[in-house]
């Protein structure tokens, strides 16, 4: 990021507001201002940190501000959590900082962020705005090889993609199973697809997506040892059975679409379905061949009766391992 | 010395000892010998999967005098000090006692502090996802802005319930369940360092009831050494209250065999010997399970089902085994359950062999019956065309003979109407129901409308319709059939009484009366009746 190297190098804005989603950009900037408060010497009493809240009043920001720095540096203000901040007080703090134009450094972090509100436009033009925008698709593919590339390894895009798959989007858990991941390798300068399908772990939310729709393909394909292996990657994870039961439900409808759908047009038929993409049923219609219509209906009774089952109690990782024996038997 | 047990004595004391998760030791080992240290570790996975282990070893490779290292001493007093959980520098916190904010408000403020003669000061926080809502915000507090020299090791088996703030701020490990050749391995290397012999079948027994975790394994051999010098399978279902793997194969193989005087006599023997049949479905589950996925080769215990069958039994010992927990007397179920799958033929050879008994009767029967059971052999192996996705084949074998082939067409009429039907040739099957084959000629086949119907007669005549009808008339014959329609009674026919007719009169037919061009038009389109004729 740009703005590191001007918060590092050239004079501190009157005000920096730092506002995104991406808390591993917030804290960068957090960290380059930390360090930029330091560098006079005289340890951290040129930094202060005021966290935001409803209650906060306008005395405890402009006393801050208004202090002089030690050792003639330059005093840093970090208040996080600016979107707590009270309306009036904020109005009230761009009055102050008009009226006393030789205050010290402010920086305002904000998790959510309404350039509609006349506090905000008026911080906008006095000082920098700094976005923290969540990286996605080819954008963060780079980020990645950029990160990897500064210590001297390398990623091919598919191998990266594989990475983004379990890791998901957010920079601060990417930089930790990245740096998980260089240790792993070692010496080794490439980092390829099984270094990270050993060591890299599937993030919350990542894994539902990733394995169950793996699973469900094992299901498509009567492939018995592979779909129980992401059930009990599932399981093990705390995958409710009963979130995954719709699934393998949806996946039986697709298979049935997919061979009863006769002249119709895929997205005629995935529009009937109430799918959102005609991508599933494409995927279906390769794997319509490895079930036959009674199959697909002894499935549904299948799916009926482990619903009911788990409801009462029986055992769920034995259940389910059996309902997909069945399956792709 | 009080006793130790031996998952305790036999806690690995370096990262060269640890029992598989080599992804793990591999990365902690490279993140030591390098010196890139994270300020907080999250190590996920199922209990006894060694987690505190290594988290204690991660604590001696960073606070050894020769330290941060891979290859720590294990002598130094930090590295005694911590293997005997007296270290001043590491410090275990158990989170499920110790859940609430007020503990970890303590904790933050002893964070404080460096180190006392370590390098690092390590929190181990074990179950960690124990916390309050509130002390996991208080920890996160620590970890966004953690002091120097300070390094926690988060340990949980369940990560889910952690929150994603405190997740991202963690360098996450996922521990993996061991396999059974790795529990195996390592209590044959135990046992012999303690001088106990054992039967390789005994150990497997241990390690599939341990699930994965080597805590567990270790905890029933102390409890098998114990009770007897030299661990046998014997043994260890006696411990584990379950029968060993060669009874549960030699219970199927007598349900194999249908011996069910063998059958009942084990369960009984099971049951007086205060064996708990319900673990016992469950292993018996567990064991057709292996069976499915061809961990175990059925053949070589010489049992005969086939993949179709094992899943089949799998579903009926499920049912026995959910049924086991609502019943005060176990054996019960256990019984229903054999009875099942031996008095009633029920099971998917036995109905495969039956079903192709019945298809090769029924091919005999065509061969001896070719020409007059055409429709029934047709009809009779439909079933099974249909199954296999084939055209149907009827046919029928005409002769030289015109009255024979318009016996075998009336005698088939309504085999050729659904053959319309099945050729989607609803508009001419409709028309053609109307009408009755009334003769043959050579190779036409006239049909006999009703006066009234001579709609139905006029629609079939038009080209667009007739053709279709012949050519499915022609496939059923074998041989090229025209079609021509007259008016007249089919009684009149079906009683061998025709007409007097030919066919190439039918087209003014006697019995019309001479109406206007017009009329007679509308007679053909619609049929009915003339009352009355009015000029406009």
């Amino acid at each position: 990021m740009d703005i590191i190297q001007q918060i590092k190098t050239k004079p501190l804005a009157k005000v920096y507001v730092v506002h995104g989603p991406d808390q591993y950009k917030q804290d960068q900037v957090y960290k380059a201002l930390y360090e930029r408060a330091l560098e006079d010497g005289f340890g951290d009493w040129n930094w202060v940190t005021i966290e935001g809240h409803k209650e906060l009043a306008l005395s405890e920001l402009t006393n801050e501000l208004a202090t002089a720095p030690w050792g003639g540096g330059q005093r840093i203000i970090a208040v996080s959590q600016g979107d707590q901040i009270s309306t009036e007080v904020m109005n009230n703090l761009v009055k102050w900082l008009k009226a006393n134009p030789a205050a010290n450094s402010l920086a305002l972090f904000f998790d959510k962020f309404d350039q509609r509100l006349k506090a905000i436009k008026e911080l906008l033009t006095m000082g920098v705005a700094i976005p923290c925008e969540t990286l996605t698709g080819e954008g963060l593919i780079r980020w990645i090889q950029d990160y990897l590339a500064l210590r001297q390894k390398s990623i091919k895009v598919e191998v990266a993609e594989l990475f983004l798959e379990r890791v998901g989007n957010d920079l601060n858990l990417i930089t930790n199973e990245l740096e998980k991941l260089l240790l792993f390798i070692g010496s080794e300068t490439t980092v390829t697809e099984q270094h990270v399908q050993e060591i890299t772990s599937f993030v919350p939310g990542q894994l539902e997506q990733g394995a169950i729709f793996k699973m469900v393909e094992a299901i498509s394909a009567k492939d018995q040892a592979q779909a129980l292996d992401y059930l009990h990657q599932l399981i093990d994870a705390g995958e409710v059975p009963l979130r995954i039961l719709p699934l393998i439900e949806r996946q039986l409808r697709l298979l049935l679409a997919a061979k009863t759908r006769g002249n119709q047009s895929i997205s005629a038929v995935t529009q009937a379905m109430g799918e959102t993409s005609d991508f599933a049923l494409k995927k279906a219609l390769r794997y319509q061949n490895n079930f036959t219509l009674e199959e697909l209906y002894q499935g549904f009774a299948d799916i009926v009766q482990v619903d009911s089952e788990l409801k009462f109690g029986a055992d769920p990782e034995q259940i389910m391992e059996q309902l997909i024996i069945k399956l792709c038997a | 010395m009080a006793y130790l047990s031996l998952y305790r004595r036999w806690r690995s004391q370096s990262f060269a000892d640890v029992v598989g998760q080599t992804h793990i030791v591999q990365t902690l080992q490279n993140s030591l010998n390098s010196g890139r240290i994270a300020h907080a570790y999250l190590f996920t996975g199922p209990r006894g999967t060694g987690k505190t282990t290594i988290a204690r070893l991660l604590a001696k490779g960073l606070n050894c005098v020769n330290g941060p290292t891979a290859d720590f001493c294990g002598q130094c007093h930090e590295c005694v000090g911590i293997t005997n959980g007296n270290s001043l520098n590491v410090i275990e916190i158990d989170g499920a006692s110790n859940r609430g904010i007020d503990e970890i408000r303590e904790l933050r403020e002893q964070v404080r502090f460096a180190p006392t003669d370590g390098r690092y000061r390590v929190y181990i926080i074990d179950e960690v996802h124990m916390l309050t809502t509130e002390a996991f915000n208080a920890l996160l507090k620590t970890l966004e802005e953690p002091p120097a020299r300070v390094v926690f090791i988060l340990a949980t088996t369940d990560p889910q319930k952690i929150p994603a703030t405190i997740l991202s701020r963690c360098q996450r490990y996922d521990f993996r369940r061991f396999s059974t050749e790795q529990i195996c391995e390592h209590l044959r290397y135990v046992l012999s360092k303690e001088g106990v012999q054992a039967e390789q079948e005994a150990l497997e027994l241990v390690a599939e009831h341990a699930q994965g975790g080597m805590r567990d394994a270790l905890g029933i051999i102390d409890q098998c050494m114990a009770y007897s010098d030299r661990i046998s399978s014997q043994v260890v279902s006696e411990i584990l209250g379950v029968a060993p793997r060669s009874r549960i194969v030699s219970f199927l193989q007598a349900l194999d065999k249908q011996k069910l005087e063998s059958v009942f006599k084990e369960i009984n023997d099971l049951y007086m010997e205060g064996k708990n049949l319900h673990q016992f479905v469950k292993d018996i589950i567990s064991f057709l399970r292996d069976l499915v996925l061809q961990t175990v080769n059925a053949a070589d215990l010489n049992l005969s089902w086939s993949k179709a069958d094992l899943v089949q039994m799998l579903e009926v010992f499920s049912q026995c085994e959910r049924d086991m927990r609502y019943v005060s007397t176990t054996s019960i179920p256990l019984e229903l359950a054999v009875l099942k799958l031996t008095q009633i033929p029920t099971t998917m050879s036995a109905l495969q062999q039956k079903v192709n008994q019945l298809e090769n009767q029924i091919a005999e029967l065509a061969k001896a019956r070719p020409v007059t059971a055409a429709t029934a052999t047709s009809a009779a192996t439909d079933t099974t065309r249909e199954a296999a996705n084939e055209e149907p084949e009827f046919r029928l074998n005409v002769t030289r003979d015109d009255a024979a082939n318009l016996k075998l067409i009336q005698d088939n009429w309504h085999r050729y109407l659904k053959s319309l039907h099945e050729e989607r040739l609803v508009q001419q099957e409709a028309f053609l129901r109307e009408g009755f084959p009334v003769q043959v000629e050579k190779n036409v086949l006239i049909i006999a409308f009703p006066k009234e119907r001579g709609f139905h007669k006029a629609s079939i005549e038009q080209e667009k319709h007739r053709e279709p009808a012949e050519r499915v008339l022609s496939k059923m014959l074998g041989k090229q059939f025209k079609i021509q329609c007259i008016t007249g009674d089919s009684e009149q026919y079906k009683s061998n009484n025709p007409p007097e007719m030919s066919v190439s009169e039918e087209t003014k037919s006697e019995s019309e009366p001479e109406y206007d061009e017009s009329v007679n038009a509308a007679l053909r389109m619609f049929g009915g009746k003339i009352i009355e004729i009015r000029d406009k």
